[in-house]
């Protein structure tokens, strides 16, 4: 059903962290997952706190995904082959995401992300106000 | 209902991009199914004022 073929020129990347992967050539399926705590703290020191991602709602909220099988009929034709690109550049790629070139069966990605941020109580410090709003 | 598409010339130019992340899907051809599912949570009590509170309770 699926044959286009990619051309890509050129691909880079400064950094791939986290598990992210830089796929070439076909793949039949691509499960993608991230848990992450995002945790912003004013402070010299941060000592390691016994913290669980478990122990958040976010991690235990089922994994709401969109159906597959949609009553739709559909038929593909290609007639030009190829998919062509130019030269690719990419600053960075994290936290479980995929860059790929080729065709691919099936693609599940996941992202669950916690954010925490806390702010030191100082009065000639700017108002709480004022910081609630920030992101 | 059905669909039916029919693929032609397909050519882009460079592409530049700063960041994929949080599972995000960047892919250059054809794919059959994609899902996707994100979740972010920064709810008020996730917003500590004080030094010497823990992390944010539980929830």
């Amino acid at each position: 059903m699926f044959s286009r073929i990619s051309k890509v020129k050129s691909i880079s990347s400064k950094t791939l962290i986290f598990s992210s992967t830089m796929q070439i050539g076909d793949c039949s399926y691509i499960d993608g997952k991230s848990f992450a705590l995002a945790i912003q703290k004013k402070s010299e020191t941060f000592q390691s706190v016994d913290i669980h991602f478990e122990d958040y709602e976010i991690s235990k909220r089922p994994f709401y995904i969109p159906r597959l099988n949609e009553p739709v009929i559909s038929s593909f034709s290609n007639p030009n082959p190829f998919i062509r690109v130019g030269h690719i550049n990419i600053i960075g790629i994290s936290t479980s995401s995929v860059v790929g070139v080729g065709n691919v069966g099936h693609a599940r990605m996941e992202s669950r992300v916690k954010h925490i941020r806390e702010i030191p109580k100082k009065t000639e410090e700017t108002p709480i106000e004022g910081s609630t709003n920030t992101t | 209902m059905e669909f039916n598409v029919t693929n032609h010339q397909l050519c882009v130019g460079d592409i530049k991009i700063t960041g994929v992340a949080s599972s995000a899907l960047f892919l250059i051809g054809d794919v059959q199914t994609v899902q996707l599912s994100s979740a972010f949570d920064t709810p008020p009590e996730s917003l500590i004022i004080g030094p010497f509170v823990p992390f944010a309770p539980k929830g």
